[in-house]
């Protein structure tokens, strides 16, 4: 996807990548109350908001929210 | 005025705040003022109708439980008027034109006719839950009621007003007068419903609706790829439209204590055409069923009797639409496939997973030219839009792409709003069991917010390439 914000964006790849590996860790490790699919979403909202903000497309950042929605509601504790 | 607008944001809350500290005694009076507002935000005029169908239906019902001799007439006169005010005002134009068209024909001359009639919002759907009440009322199923304050309510619930569900009176009428408010629960299920309506209006439906209309404004150029991508897109942005709608109108409901009959049930997990319309519009093949299809003598009298009343019934079903033969011809050929897996249904059962996919998988390809015949605008364009599936394969896939405007990016959108879509169907249960523990409460809450994010991207996206829509039941 050339031209792509959101992945000629280290920082917001690395951002969304630590979303998703405390929405994983939130998964594996019990008792957590539920404190890193919180921080997760924090994050994903800020980097998109951030990638909006650098230029992203709106649909570029629907779409990014979309794999995390499809994710969330995919996961079965 | 709309779900999808500005001014509904604001309405809802205020009349749901409201009426969570209305004394019951002059509860009616709010939510009837606030219908009756929310009605005329369209046009004030329209509702001099809803007040005539009102009146009479409630006269009509007192009338018959004083007078039961005369229980006959009075259904005869309720229903000349309410469907002649249905027929006039949908109607009237649809059938002139079809008239002047055979004597055209006969005559060999080329006169036209048309009267500039305003179709008012709802009339369909206000029409049939009045006459439901009636003909319970004519059957002794459901007392009449005295109080007309409350009975105009049933007719009027802002909610399911315009475009359903059609609710029967001993369903929605004792949860109106009933004590009962939200509690926790039910404002918890109300924001859920409201939200995946939002998700499968804005997100999907208006998405899908940009390339379906791309394919539809220049049909006979179309490459085969393309109207087959087209009619399988549409057949989800109608589901999602409706049944958004549904359960926007079931969220609004709920968060003043009130359920409304779910109206959709995974149409698209059917594994047969007669299952497919259980799951579809649920309220509106109910009183198909009950008023029309079962008096008709149903399945009881015979094959070629259930046949006959099948074609009828979904004939009409197909006008109630619209006033249009492309409605009619969806209709027929729904039947027809009803008919089909009817006869026939006894040879396919096998509950294999991989049959069981295979036959939802047929099922959904089987529809599709009824997702074309309904999109269409004429009879004249589907017959140029079957012939472009059938000869149009000489058009490159990359070619029909380019022809709806879909690139990489919006791929990937597009299949990934519609996984998003599927997977909503538990989160936005009408009752959905409680959070299991403080994660699963987490997951919710961050569900919640990534949708409400996607809804307001949704809705910013379309604003800013003026593809925002109205609801398309409206129309009916």
């Amino acid at each position: 996807m050339s031209g792509s914000v959101i992945l000629e964006s280290p920082v917001i790849i690395a951002l969304y990548a630590l979303a998703a590996f405390l929405l994983i860790f939130d998964r594996v490790k019990r008792d957590t109350h539920g404190i890193f699919t919180y921080a997760a979403g924090a994050i994903v909202l800020g980097a998109t908001a951030y990638a909006v903000l650098t230029g992203a497309s709106l649909r570029e950042a629907a779409l990014a929210l979309l794999i995390y929605l499809v994710f969330i509601m995919g996961v079965k504790k | 005025m709309s779900f999808n607008s500005l001014p509904f944001l604001i309405f809802l809350p205020v009349v749901v705040a409201v009426d969570r500290f209305m004394p019951q005694k002059y509860r009616w009076i709010w939510l009837l003022a606030s219908s009756y507002f929310f009605y005329m935000y369209w046009n004030p005029w329209l509702i001099v109708l809803l007040l005539i169908t009102t009146l009479v239906s409630y006269s009509a019902a007192l009338l018959m439980e004083r007078y039961p001799c005369r229980k006959k007439l009075l259904l005869a006169l309720t229903l000349s008027v309410c469907l002649g005010i249905l027929a006039f005002f949908k109607y009237f134009n649809f059938f002139a034109d079809t008239v002047l068209t055979v004597s055209n024909f006969l005559t060999g001359r080329s006169d036209s006719f048309f009267i500039d009639i305003l179709l008012p919002i709802g009339i369909s759907f206000y029409t049939f839950q009045t006459l439901s009440y009636v003909i319970d009322v004519y059957r002794g199923d459901f007392k009449a009621e005295r109080h007309l304050g409350w009975y105009a309510l049933f007719v009027v619930y802002f909610p399911q007003l315009v475009a359903g569900p059609i609710e029967p009176p001993g369903k929605l009428l004792p949860q109106l007068k009933s004590e009962r408010r939200a509690d926790a629960e039910d404002i918890r299920a109300g924001i859920r419903l409201l939200l995946c309506g939002f998700f499968r209006k804005c997100a999907v439906a208006d998405l899908l609706g940009i390339y379906v209309n791309k394919v539809y404004a220049n049909t006979s150029e179309a490459g085969a790829f393309a109207v087959l991508c087209a009619g399988a897109m549409f057949c989800l942005q109608i589901y999602c439209d409706f049944a958004g709608y549904s359960e926007i109108a079931a969220g609004s409901a709920r968060l003043m204590g009130i359920r409304l009959t779910r109206n959709f049930d995974r149409p698209y997990t059917s594994q047969s055409p007669s299952e497919y319309f259980r799951r579809w519009h649920i309220s509106l093949n109910r009183w198909f069923t009950q008023y029309l299809y079962i008096p008709l003598g149903g399945s009881r009298r015979g094959k070629w009797c259930r046949m006959l009343n099948t074609l009828i019934v979904f004939a009409l079903c197909g006008l109630w639409h619209g006033a249009s033969w492309t409605y009619v011809l969806w209709g027929l050929y729904s039947a027809a496939c009803v008919i089909l897996d009817s006869t026939f249904k006894r040879n396919i059962r096998n509950e294999r997973p991989l049959a069981v996919l295979t036959r939802r998988v047929l099922m959904f390809i089987f529809y599709i030219p009824a997702g074309l015949m309904f999109r269409a605008s004429s009879v004249g364009e589907i017959g140029v839009i079957f012939s472009r599936l059938i000869f149009g394969w000489e058009t490159g896939i990359d070619v029909s792409f380019s022809q709806m405007g879909i690139n990489g990016l919006t791929l990937a959108l597009i299949l990934l709003t519609i996984t998003a879509m599927a997977r909503l169907y538990d989160w936005g249960n009408y009752d959905l069991p409680p959070a299991k523990d403080d994660t699963d409460t987490a997951r919710r809450v961050l569900s919640a917010a990534l949708i409400i994010t996607i809804i307001a991207i949704s809705w910013l996206a379309l604003l800013e390439t003026e593809a925002a829509a109205g609801f398309a039941y409206f129309q009916f």
